[in-house]
């Protein structure tokens, strides 16, 4: 067994014949994605895909986290100091990494045993298989930050069953390991005292072979309930709402929901959450998500870098700022959202996170040519 | 022995040579030496244009409510999403039986109805109303042909004859009580023994002045309505077409609305319905048969906008000329064939953006005995087959929206226009669709025979097209009646042409130069004279090149009019090189006609490389395709 760290320790690598097992080592920081560990990940999947020696990669977190997303405060860091560009250097590893890892053949299974959020489900979900315990907790909270779910989360949050997906990234709804098998966003459910006892198995089997790989995790797996709450019951309110054309036009359904029955409580929860986005990232990200339902993952990942640009750049709001200050900073949890309302985003707005940046020196994500026909 | 070792050669050089196709393939290539999967991009220039203007300029319009409802239609079990090669394509399961097939297209429509799809499709007033009903439509065909008929008929037959032929009364107790379904309608018009001749039909109908009661009667079986979509399972209306004998006379044909079914499904008293059976295609209608005997409705139920009948048995009807009547009766179902034109264009698109995608991709034989094996795109005799249907698409894309607008904003004045109009189109687009679904079948080989690849099965499908809503032959014959009839009458006024688009006639006939230079052969002015005749099918074309270059001239970005221009002199030159007219009155030279030949193989080879640009600017979502659009390789792989 060989295994050796990066040069600040953030993600310890083991080789044990011919898996390969990346640990992200932050534990006091939830395992949050620096820029670091991104560029790593990188390089590390780009050795991997060449290597033919190496037929299984496995990923896991050290600590109660299994990666709270990407590490925003020294994202935000980074900008004070330089510019806007300086902060895109961070999505750009990240989303090139989880292009990479979508697109490689080798397979990779990820170990959820905690928080997973925002990047951090990226990084999960685009390898080929998701093991959630039952002290997994998921979200997408970047609305409430005043950004949007990326990092190719337009991709699958668009591929959740029926408008699942806008509920998840409009909302930034929790869900546990449970719920997650329900609806797609993991492949295996197995108790946390199973995982070693797992790992040691995958560690045997020297294959590539997914119908292997999956045989084995499901000798230690178990389908779950769901609770009684779970959202995963409100499909069919989700779907009605959800799935309504405009933001506004979803918060009316809601609405006319909690006030048909008034044993609804899931609406109006619902309505509470979307209220804490700033409006402007509702709006982006409903769009994101509705384009990226029929885009393959290059395009998302495309289109992402570039309305990730326009946040970072501040340029149609400044509310990611507003956000990290609220929420990571000053932590008062009050942000002043600006525009305020709803209602007062336009469209032409929206159209503009959507466009390419116009400064000379400026590109889109330059992905290989597969990237538009892959998936 | 010279095969054997070259057979050898070219194994052994697969068994060596990593793949050495595209940049960072060894990221997504696995290591199998065999042929793979090289996707379109890698073998296409970068996009000259923008396709998302292209689009636009093609949809013309309400672009994000059809991409919603692509969304609404992507994420619904009901539309039979499937994952082929790591994609989700939405296709109907064609091999269910006649039965589900009907059943789930009732449920399909359910669903599009509790999500307000249809909000406003008949009580909403005004262009963006009706322009936004087209597109959505025009997207539902994109999913399945049987979805949008049978909406069609309810909205557009049904619906369009109460808002057309009835008066207030009837829009109050009809319109929305059909928007919400809680009836469905269909349209009893044809019959066995008569179709085109709708004035011929035998369903006749007398008027009861005791019970203030028309009763409706099929005398004969060749008098039975037949083909009516919607009535042999779910309908619980119908617009009866039949002629009205009033004291003896007979007034000609009218329309009579009638309950055909209860709330329950129970066929009513003195109806009876019988199953036109399984079609070739279109088994989610359920076409049926239907018979009156002394079928009775009270007298409101005549739709009476041109004509009326008074409580007491008198005939009344402001326009005394029965075969103005007629006319001004008629006029309002053109819009079925507004929408059966667009949607053939959207089926020829399909079809087209399948086919070139895979001939992008799949290879067939090697030049260079160690070389790959040949594109089938980079093949000239392909690029033949398949790039002038494709310049034909756009073409009548243009065309299409023309008539769309000339259908929504029709005065009185322009009816005679809509009319031929709409006539040439629904005949041109539709033959133009049969033979792009038939080309673009061929062009994929065997993978062409297979249901879930689309373009095969478009082909039952879509045939209805080229008869329903009009034969496309009497249709043809009903232009060149207008053509020549105004012609004449022109002479005898010995006044200049004005409407119908043949303007250009009053300027001296030109001459086709005997020798022709290529710039002479892409200028617009030089393709505009030469399609000036007037007879059915030369209107069509000119009227169609007209529209593009309408289209072509309102468009200022200097990419996007470059390649609508390329693309323009290939229709062009096209409709020249397979129009034997054109030589046989001797428009063109025998030499001319080789020069034009030789420009269509050159066109070929330019618009090459912008074929993948082309077929992404229609618009459809990757799900409404296929998989040989795509990783064909991986969608046949073992573990898929």
């Amino acid at each position: 067994m060989v295994s050796y760290s990066t040069a600040n320790d953030q993600i310890l690598i083991e080789e044990i014949s011919s898996v390969r097992k990346f640990t992200l080592n932050r534990p006091k920081q939830l395992n949050v994605l620096s820029l670091a560990m991104g560029s790593r990940f990188l390089e590390l999947y780009t050795e991997c895909a060449k290597d033919s020696s190496v037929k299984l990669i496995i990923v896991k977190g050290k600590g109660r986290a299994f990666c709270a997303g990407g590490d925003v405060a020294e994202v935000i860091r980074d900008i004070s100091q330089g510019n806007w560009r300086a902060g895109t250097l961070h999505y750009k590893y990240g989303f090139m990494m989880n292009y990479l890892l979508k697109t490689h053949n080798k397979p990779q299974v990820a170990f959820i045993n905690g928080i997973v959020m925002g990047g951090g489900a990226s990084v999960s979900i685009n390898g080929r298989f998701q093991v959630v315990t039952e002290n997994t907790v998921f979200a997408m909270p970047e609305t409430a930050l005043g950004s949007f779910p990326d990092l190719s989360a337009s991709y699958y949050l668009s591929r959740l069953p029926g408008f699942f997906g806008e509920y998840l990234g409009l909302t930034g709804a929790r869900l546990n390991g449970a719920e997650m098998l329900a609806c797609g966003l993991a492949s295996h459910f197995v108790p946390s005292e199973k995982l070693s006892l797992l790992e040691e198995a995958l560690e045997k089997i020297d294959t590539s072979d997914p119908f292997v790989i999956s045989s084995t995790i499901n000798k230690f797996s178990e389908v779950p309930n769901l609770t009684e709450k779970s959202a995963y019951h409100k499909l069919d309110i989700i779907n009605k709402c959800f799935s309504q054309r405009t933001i506004e036009e979803i918060i009316a359904a809601l609405e006319r929901e909690a006030a048909e029955n008034k044993e609804d409580w899931f609406s109006n929860f619902s309505i509470k959450l979307m209220k804490k986005a700033s409006p402007t990232s509702l709006k982006i990200t409903l769009r994101s998500i509705r384009e990226g339902r029929y885009q393959g993952i290059g395009q998302c990942i495309v289109r992402e870098f570039r309305m990730i640009c326009h946040v970072l750049r501040g340029d149609i709001s400044t509310d990611f700022y507003e956000g990290c200050r609220a929420i990571l900073l000053d932590k008062d949890g009050n942000p002043k959202w600006e525009p305020s309302k709803i209602e007062l985003v336009t469209d032409e707005m929206v159209d503009r996170y959507f466009m390419k940046i116009d400064e000379d020196d400026w590109d889109d994500l330059i992905l290989p040519a597969f990237a538009f026909s892959k998936l | 022995m010279e095969k054997v070792n070259f057979r050898t050669q070219v194994l052994t050089r697969h068994l060596l040579n990593n793949d050495h196709r595209g940049t960072t393939a060894t990221a997504g290539i696995s290591t199998s030496p065999c042929l793979s999967y090289t996707p379109p991009e890698l073998s296409s220039k970068p996009f000259p244009f923008d396709v998302n203007s292209m689009r636009k300029l093609m949809d013309g319009h309400n672009i994000e409510d059809r991409d919603w409802l692509f969304n609404l239609m992507i994420q619904s079990n009901l539309f039979n999403p499937k994952l082929r090669g790591g994609k989700i394509f939405v296709v109907p399961d064609y091999n269910q039986s006649m039965e589900q097939q009907r059943e789930i297209t009732m449920k399909r429509i359910q669903y599009l109805l509790d999500h307000g799809v249809f909000e406003g499709w008949l009580t909403g007033k005004g262009f963006d109303a009706e322009m936004r009903k087209l597109a959505l439509l025009e997207v539902i065909e994109i999913f399945d042909h049987s979805l949008a008929i049978k909406i069609g008929v309810h909205f557009f037959l049904w619906g369009g004859a109460i808002l057309f032929f009835g008066t207030k009364r009837h829009h109050d107790k009809w319109l929305k009580a059909s928007e919400d379904y809680h009836i469905k309608g269909c349209f009893a018009m044809t019959e066995l023994g008569h179709g085109s001749n709708v004035r011929g039909i035998e369903t006749i109908t007398a008027y009861d002045s005791k019970t203030e009661e028309f009763v409706i009667n099929t005398p004969c079986e060749s008098a039975q309505k037949y083909w009516i979509g919607g009535a042999a399972n779910h309908a619980t209306h119908t617009v009866v077409f039949s002629q009205l004998n009033i004291d003896g006379n007979n007034q000609g044909v009218h329309a009579f609305i009638t309950q055909i079914r209860d709330g329950d499904g129970n066929i009513c008293p003195n109806i009876r319905i019988a199953d036109c059976g399984h079609k070739i295609g279109l088994n989610g209608v359920d076409n049926g048969r239907i018979w009156f005997d002394n079928v009775r409705i009270p007298r409101e139920n005549l739709l009476n906008s041109v004509a009326d009948v008074s409580a007491d048995g008198k005939y009344l009807s402001a326009i005394k000329d029965p075969d103005q009547r007629f006319g001004a009766f008629m006029a309002p179902l053109t819009s079925g064939r507004v929408t059966i034109a667009l949607s053939a264009v959207y089926s020829t698109k399909i079809s087209l953006a399948i086919a070139i995608r895979y001939s992008l991709t799949r290879r067939a034989f090697s030049i260079t005995p160690n070389g790959d094996e040949v594109l089938l795109l980079d093949y000239p005799s392909h690029q033949r087959r398949l790039l002038p249907l494709l310049a034909k698409t756009y073409a009548m894309t243009f065309s299409g929206n023309y008539l769309k607008l000339l259908y929504v904003k029709r005065t009185p004045q322009l009816i005679k226009t809509l009319h031929v109009v709409s006539s040439a189109l629904k005949a041109t687009l539709t033959w133009h669709n049969m033979r792009t679904l038939q080309e673009c079948r061929e062009a994929c080989g065997g993978q062409g025979l297979k249901t879930e690849n689309r373009i095969g099965q478009l082909k039952g499908e879509f045939d209805v097209q080229s008869t329903f809503e009009g034969d496309n032959n009497v249709l043809m014959q009903q232009v060149s009646k207008a053509m020549l009839a105004e012609y004449v009458a022109a002479k005898r006024r010995n006044k200049p042409f004005k409407d119908l688009g043949l303007e250009h006639m009053n300027k001296s006939c030109p001459v086709i130069p005997s020798h022709l230079t290529n710039s002479t052969l892409r200028s617009a002015q030089f393709q505009g004279y030469q399609l000036a005749e007037d007879l059915g099918r030369a209107y069509s074309d000119r009227l169609i090149l007209q529209t593009f270059i309408e289209a072509e001239n309102n468009v200022t970005d200097t990419p996007l009019k470059e390649m609508l221009g390329l693309i323009r002199s290939m229709y062009v030159l096209v409709t020249l090189d397979e129009d034997v007219a054109f030589l046989r009155y001797g428009y063109l030279t025998v030499e001319a006609a080789a020069t034009v030949r030789r420009e269509i193989v050159k066109l070929c080879a330019e618009i090459r490389p912008h074929a993948l640009s082309l077929v992404s600017s229609f618009g459809i979502p990757d799900a409404f395709l296929s998989p040989i659009a795509f990783d064909w390789v991986a969608a046949n792989s073992w573990s898929n």
